[in-house]
This record gives structure tokens, sequence and C-alpha cells, in this order.
């Protein structure tokens, strides 16, 4: 890899990875939403967690969307430039699998926004 | 390179998992301060007069001299210690306080957090400190735990080598007990260990169907079809985009309230008789509650369907006033609901919707069909004095341009239609003795409770659901709390009125705004509603913009930064734009769009055939303007698009083909200022039939056919005819009937607003022609006839009428002639 495509590639996962490291939107969301329970219990609990900041969970984690998804494409585009092979279609499956987790997160947290009885 | 990647992927996994490690590092065991011990050594100088308590919440010392001290001045400073660990944070500086002579009895008082006086008991005065203007000693930063000292000459002493809690452990002491009751759907029901309601994720999962909630189901005679079900907790927060009432405990807990000490919930089977829920397992609940509390009332918060329980009990039980001190409405439709009638015709599926997957509607109907419960949501006769109704029924008027004319029902063609609809009639009857004019109207004034009413003021709300007899729908939005209508909510008297400005009616105890100002009356907290709660109904400003599409096309919205409201890629409904209500009926779409956006309308054909579209701007709950865009023809690959704009004159931009290429722009078909876009009134086509008849109405030459209509209200935008029923066409100027045969002439009005006339028919026979006539009527010279017979009739028309005006006198002239006449004659 040329070191604009490492730049690249550093800034389209950071997109991703900084909102993880420091509010978890889509490990708490996966956490919550495994749990058979009346009150849920976040996995790390902060403002984003509150049902009443939905629109700031659906915009970050929009970004983290778009993090994840370009890092996917990118690394496409660059496949040729990756010599190891192992560590290419590793990588892609990771990312790819993490883009539907991401997706569907984010589509969940747009569609029931407005839930109620 | 291979470590490089191993590094991405670790700092990938490290993203999710190192929540994991930071929080275990950030929670420590909870020490106590049992183990709290003082250096100082405890003195004989004074010593308790009775147990420490808690007044206001905050801790009171009652102390007293030991009566051989000589002293009578003293140095008192406080230890401040912090609440975790009793860890020492710092103490006050020495303060000097001289107790008059004979003074026994004494008190450290806090009066909050971080203040605190000392009292003199045999006088119950506050005592000065030397050198300061206050009564009191600000310790600053606030101190959880609490050490006292007193020294003087005579002896150095500590109060007890042991800590105080500043604030009431155990606050229940002076609060009264809370008791919430949410509305419909808000309790947990369970089938032994397996939950029926709410099971989100299953309703979310795929290849499950919601068919699981079947044994909710009521069966005709209004009882349950699966008496083993049993009830659990009020929702919580079942995940964390929906937070029902956990939030409000948590704002309560702040304040000082106890869960299960002094903070209560009341789950009941929603589905049951509204009248028994109160009668029984309410009345049961609050007595519990008062039978293990110290205190003789207990506050109240209701949302929704809650409201109408407690309600209810005071209605039929009046000594309960005694029982309740505060008691606070949370969106509560008093007079019931447009969308409980929406659910039981046509389901709902609550907003619980990913693509294909989520609530079906029909699921919900299913469930619905026999439940009292939402019957007695049913709006009711009352509802009918604060508008014209809520259902209605078009009337087909042509299947080929697929219009309609929409009647709304009055209270009881509603009850009727709803009858006719195959709802149980014994529920719609025990619904209306339900809603009794005493109950709906209920007052607080006399009734010694502290009663407030939170309404939802400008969030678009369901107000009329329409069905056409093709089976389309119709909707109408007006200002509510997204389910009950302002008008509902704040129909009870002697409470006060507090309006929230932005609500969705599911979550209303939790949301910004509404939550703190709950916890503000039920604690008398001063908690922020700035923006969000206001007491003024003036200041509910329902503005937008209501559209409309019906069939076969989609509708889909976005704002100036590309949020989306619409069908999603699955299929779902996105709520991307805050604010905006969409709601659809089969193949008809609507949205509200609050004002203080730019909006762009995108519609994608379906299918091939014609749609309508309505845009209206709203105004201060006022319909102000209407465009109406009459049976655009689109095939299955068309789009148009627009941009909303404030005069609502805006162009659609139609691409027939859905090659990209716009190929025209559509203008409004009419434009109604707000009157009009009231308009329901069909407008009145008239025919003329000109040509000669023969004495049994036969003709016996060619008949002109001419149309006129009329319209009252928003003007007639065209009119329709058709031949013995073979395609209609739009009528221009009048035609020509001329050969020998029966004729049906069909035909028909629009008006600006988009109602329809009912299609009229008119047989006309042409028989054998009378050639004389026919040929004076082809050459045209009857027309000469026409003109000279008419102005006879006119002529005679008027003498008549002259006539009768001047009958005595005319009378008496032709006395007077005929004398004349006569006497000439005999001369």
């Amino acid at each position: 890899m040329t070191k604009k495509q490492k730049i690249l590639l550093s800034i389209f996962l950071a997109l991703f990875v900084v909102p993880e490291l420091l509010w978890s939107p889509v490990g708490n969301f996966v956490y919550q939403w495994f749990q058979d329970s009346n009150h849920v219990i976040p996995y790390r609990d902060n403002f984003l967690m509150q049902s009443n900041n939905i629109n700031w969970f659906s915009t970050i984690v929009f970004i983290q969307l778009l993090g994840i998804f370009l890092t996917f494409v990118y690394l496409i585009i660059i496949n040729k430039n990756i010599k190891n092979r192992w560590g290419f279609w590793s990588s892609l499956l990771f990312t790819f699998l993490l883009s539907v987790i991401v997706f569907l997160s984010f589509g969940l947290s747009i569609s029931l926004r407005n839930i109620g009885f | 390179m291979k470590n490089k990647f191993i590094f991405i992927a670790f700092l990938s996994f490290a993203g999710l998992l190192f929540p994991a490690y930071s929080q275990g590092v950030i929670i420590a065991p909870p020490a106590t301060c049992d183990n709290f011990q003082s250096t100082h050594i405890s003195g004989t100088v004074f010593g308790f007069n009775g147990q420490p308590e808690y007044q206001n919440g905050f801790l009171v010392l009652p102390l007293k001299f030991n009566p051989t001290v000589p002293e009578r001045n003293f140095n008192i400073f406080a230890s401040l210690l912090a609440e975790v660990n009793c860890a020492y944070l710092d103490s006050t500086p020495f303060q000097t306080i001289t107790f008059p002579e004979g003074v026994s009895n004494f008190s450290i008082r806090f009066i909050s957090d971080n203040q605190f006086g000392i009292f003199n008991d045999d006088t119950n005065q506050e005592m000065q400190f030397q050198g300061l203007k206050t009564t009191f000693i600000t310790v600053s930063p606030a101190p959880y735990k609490f050490n006292i000292y007193l020294s003087s000459d005579y002896e150095y002493a500590e109060l007890e080598s042991k800590a105080f809690d500043i604030r009431d452990p155990n606050p229940s002491s002076t609060n009264n007990p809370v008791l919430i009751i949410p509305g419909i759907m808000g309790t947990e029901i369970y089938k032994g260990s397996e939950k029926l309601w709410p099971d989100i994720d299953r309703m979310l999962t795929p290849f499950v169907s919601d068919s699981f909630m079947d044994p909710l189901v009521y069966k005709e005679d209004a009882t349950q079809l699966d008496t083993s079900l049993n009830i659990g907790q009020v929702v919580g927060k079942p995940n964390f985009l929906f937070d029902y009432t956990e939030e409000l405990t948590n704002e309560l807990q702040n304040q000082g309230y106890e869960l299960n000490q002094d903070i209560f919930t009341f789950p009941y089977d929603w589905r049951k008789d509204i009248a028994d829920i109160a009668g029984n397992e309410l009345k049961q609940n609050i007595d519990d509650i008062l039978a293990n509390s110290s205190k003789k009332k207990v506050d109240i918060v209701a949302h929704s369907q809650g409201g109408l329980v407690i309600k209810r009990l005071l209605f039929d039980h009046p000594e309960y006033e005694q029982k309740i001190d505060k008691l606070i409405f949370v969106g509560t439709p008093h007079l019931g609901a447009a969308k409980a009638g929406k659910a039981l015709l046509y389901g709902d599926n609550m907003n619980i919707s990913f693509g294909p997957l989520g609530l079906d509607p029909q699921e919900v109907k299913k469930i619905s069909q026999n439940m009292p419960s939402l019957y007695e949501l049913l709006p009711s006769r009352e509802y009918f004095n604060h508008t014209n109704g809520y259902i209605g029924q078009g009337e087909l008027l042509n299947l080929d341009v697929n219009v309609y004319h929409v009647k709304t029902y009055n209270y009881e063609e509603t009850e009727q239609f709803l009858k006719d609809k195959g709802l149980n009639i014994n529920l719609i009857d025990q619904a209306e003795s339900f809603h009794s004019s005493q109950y709906d109207n209920f007052d607080f004034t006399d009734s010694g409770i502290d009663a407030y009413n939170i309404v939802g003021c400008q969030d678009a709300t369901i107000t009329k659901v329409f069905q056409k007899q093709n089976g389309d729908y119709g909707l109408s939005y007006g200002p509510g709390d997204t389910t009950v209508p302002i008008f509902s909510a704040s129909n009870i008297g002697g409470t006060l009125n507090l309006y929230a400005l932005e609500t969705n009616h599911g979550t209303m105890l939790t949301q910004n705004g509404t939550r703190q100002q709950i916890v503000n009356l039920i604690a008398g907290s001063s908690l922020s509603t700035e923006g969000v709660i206001t007491p003024y109904a003036s200041e509910c400003k329902f503005n937008g913009q209501q559209v409309s599409v019906h069939s076969p096309v989609d509708l889909h919205i976005y704002d100036e930064d590309g949020n989306h409201t619409g069908p999603g890629l699955g299929g779902e409904i996105e709520f991307g734009i805050p604010g905006v209500q969409y709601n659809t009926i089969e193949h008809n779409k609507f949205a509200f769009l609050p004002s203080g956006h730019n909006y762009r309308i995108s519609m994608n054909a379906t299918d091939s055939g014609s749609f309508s579209f309505y845009s209206s701007i709203i105004e201060d709950s006022q319909i102000v303007n209407t465009a109406y865009y009459h049976e655009i023809q689109v095939n299955a690959t068309s789009l148009a698009a627009m941009s909303l704009n404030e005069d609502n004159n805006q162009v659609i931009s139609l691409d027939l083909e859905g090659d990209g290429m716009f190929d025209e722009g559509i203008d409004p078909s009419a434009i109604l200022d707000g009157e009009a876009s009231l308009d329901l009134i069909t407008p009145i086509t008239q025919v003329g039939l000109a040509g000669k008849q023969w004495k049994d109405g036969i003709y016996k030459s060619d008949v002109l056919v001419s149309l006129e209509a009329t319209d009252e209200g928003s003007g007639v935008l065209e009119t329709w005819y058709s031949l013995n029923g073979i395609d209609f066409e739009q009528y221009g100027e009048p035609f020509v009937l001329e050969k020998k045969g029966d004729y049906t002439v069909y035909y028909y009005s629009v008006d600006k607003a988009g109602n329809n006339e009912e299609i009229q028919e008119l047989g006309v026979k042409i028989g054998k022609i009378d050639k004389k006539f026919q040929k004076c009527w082809k050459n045209n010279k009857c027309k000469k006839i026409i003109k000279i017979g008419k102005k006879v009739k006119l002529e005679l028309k008027n003498i008549r009428k002259h006539v009768k005006e001047n009958k005595k006198e005319i009378k008496e002239k032709i006395k007077e002639t005929i004398k004349n006449i006569k006497s000439k004659i005999k001369r």
C-alpha cells in the first residue's frame, strides 16, 4: 500500500473506531438488543443510550456506517496492492459483517424512533 | 503487512471491547462509613437528646448540654466526608457561638445539602454565629456525610465517632407515595414464561409470525380467550429506542424518591373494561400502598388510558378523593381518540416496523376486536361537539376516474357504521354508557385534589379517518400529541392545563420537558422545562403542510439536510425527519410536515393509472389554502418530484417514462382558500334538453343536451358525461342526440376541492321524427320561433305580475270601463 492509501484507510476506519471508543453505540445496540428484559442495561452507559437522544445516536451511527462501508469499498479498490491475501480476505469479511451490523443499527434507530402505544 | 492487518482488526475489536475494560476500572466496590473512625476523643460536654432525625429530607441532630458544664462559648466545626468511602473532604472553619445561660437543649439542623444552622430548642430560635451575618454555615464542596465537634476551654468534644447522612437515606418520610398508572398496552402480559406483550424483538424477527400474540384475543362476549395469561411489570425500557417509564422513575429517584418505597407502578390488564380495572385492581392497589405507608394520600401520574382509569375510580367512588393529593394526567384521551377507531377498523403497527418486519397491523386489529378498553377509547358523543366527526365514507362517483364524495358521520351514523363494519355491538353500546356526559365533563374543582393535565398541543394527530367505497382512505390531521387531539386531552375541569410543545404520545412520561414537569409537580423541584412546557394554549402553534397522495405512487419526503421520511429500501417507513408524521392506509399516503424546513417531495409510480395530490398549508391549526392536483396520469415507471413552497403553488415535474428526463410540469388544478379547502359539498349538475316532443314525452326531433354545474364551496373544476355508460368525456359544450333510439346520459361534476358529485343519469327517447319541425330545427329557423315565443312568454309574465300587484285598481278600472261602455250603449 502507498502512504496515501494507508492514510485514507486509517481515516475511514477512524470514522468507525473513534465513536466506538468514545461511546460504543454499535456495541451497546447489539448488546441491548439481545437482552430479554423490561429494563435493558447498556454495555457502557452514556448519553447516547437515552431514548431522548435518539437523533444523536442515529447521526453518530450514520457516520460509523459511512466509515466502515468506505473501508470495505476501499479495501476492494486497493486489493491488488495488498500482498497478504489472508489478511485482505479476512479484513474484507470482517468489514462486511460489521457494515451489516452497523446498517441494522442505523436502520432500526431510524425506523423505530416513533415507536409508541 | 500481516501484522498491520492484525493490528487493524484488533483496533476495531478494541473499539467494541474497550468499554468493558474501562467500566471495570471505574466501578469500585462501594465502601460504607461503618469503618470510619475519628481520631478525636468523645467528651462529656454534650450528648444526644433523642435520636437523629430528618426534617424536610435533611439531617437534624437534637442535642443537650451537660448541666455541669460551666462554659457557654463554643467553637464549632464540622468534618465533611465523601459519600462513597467516607474519605475526609474538608472541614468548616471554626465558628464561635455563645449560648445564653440556662440553655440546655439545642439542635444542629441542615436546611440543604451544604448549609446548616444551630437552633436553640428551648426558645426554638436560630443562633447567631459570631462575626457572621447569617445564621447558617455554608460548606463547600457539598458533603454527603457529616460529623461535628464542639470545643471550649473546658473540653474538646466530638459528638460521636460516627458519620451521619446529611440527606435522608429513607426519604419516604417526607414524600407521598407516587403511583404511576400506565396507558393501554403499557403492561407486560405473559403466557407462562412466554412474553406476549411487548416482545419487540420477536415482532421484528424474520419468519416469526405475529400470531404468537393470538392468546391476547378476547371472545365476542368480552371475556378472555385464554384465561391462563398473567400480568407482568409496567413496561420500562425494553430497548433503548423506547423508554416508557424508566427515565421518569430515575428522575424521581434523583429527587430522593425510592423505588418500591415511595415510587410504585400499577400493572394491570389493559384489555379489560376500564370501570372494572378502576373499581377493583386500582382501588385495591391504592389501599395497599396507603396501608404500608405513614402517609394518608398518594400522588398519581396517569398516562393515556391510565387517566381514564383513575378518573373512573373517582367518578364511581368519590370517597377516594380523600386519598389523592396530586393527580397528573399525561396525554389522557378524556373524550377518546380517532386512532382507536383506526386500530379497530384497519389495525395499527404502533410504528414498530422495519422493512417487511415489525408488528402486523392486522394482528393488532385481531387482538382489539373484542377488547372492551379499546372501545372505551373511541371518540365519545362529547367529542362530536368539538369536531364534526372522525369517521366518514366516500361515495363512489365514477369508477373510471376514481372520484368520491366524502361524508363525515355524526355520532349516531358513526355508531351505525362501526356496527355495520362488524365491530362488537355490545361493546359499542357499553362504551357509550361508559362515556356519560357527567364522566366526560368531570370537574376537579371541589375535589380537594391538586389536579394537573399535561396536553400535547402542536404535533400532528389523526383527527379523522375516511373510507371510500372502493376501499381507499383519507386522513385528516389536527393538533395534539400524535395520538390524542388537543381538544380531547384538555377536556377536563378544575385542573391546571400545561401544554407540551414537543410530544410523542407513547413516550410522554419520559420525554425531555414532560418528564421534568411531572417531577416538578410531584417533588416540588425546579428542573428546566423551558421551550417544551407552557401554561398558555396560545403558544401552541400547529403550523405546517399536510400532503397526501392517492394511488398508485409512493410518497417520499426529504428535508434540506437530505433526511428522509417515507418507504425505505425494504419497504419499511423511515422516520428520518423529526416531527414529520407519516401514515398509510393501504394505497393512500398521508404526511404532516411541520414548518421550519424546506421540503422536497418525490413520488415513484408503482403501477399505471392516475393519482391525485393534495397540499394544504396549515397555520395556527387552520388550513389557509390547499393546492389540488387532479388525476395525474402515470405509468408504472413514472417519477414525479416537487419542492414545496410557502405560496403552495408548486409545480409537479413529471417524468412519465422514468428515463430521468422530466416531460412536463403540472400546475395545481386548483388553489383553494381556507374556507374552500374545507369544502365537502359536492357540486350539482343540471341538464337541459332542447327539442320537440310528442305528447308522451318522446322526442320527435334532434335533442340538444347542455350541462350546467354549480358549486357552493370551491367552485366547479370539471364536468364529465357519458352516453349509455361508454367512455366518460370531459364536457365542454352542448352536444346533440340526433338518431332515433333510447339514450341514457350519465353526468357528474368535480369541484376544486376534489369533491365529486354522484353520477346522475337521464333517459332520453327519440321516436318518430317530425320532419317539418326537424327541417326548421336543422335550418336553425326554429330559433326565431323560440325567440318570439320567449318574448310572448315574458310579456305574459309581466302582465300577470302587474295584474297580481294591482288587482283592486284594475278591477275598479274594469268596472268603471264596463259602466261607461254600458252607458254609451244605452245612449
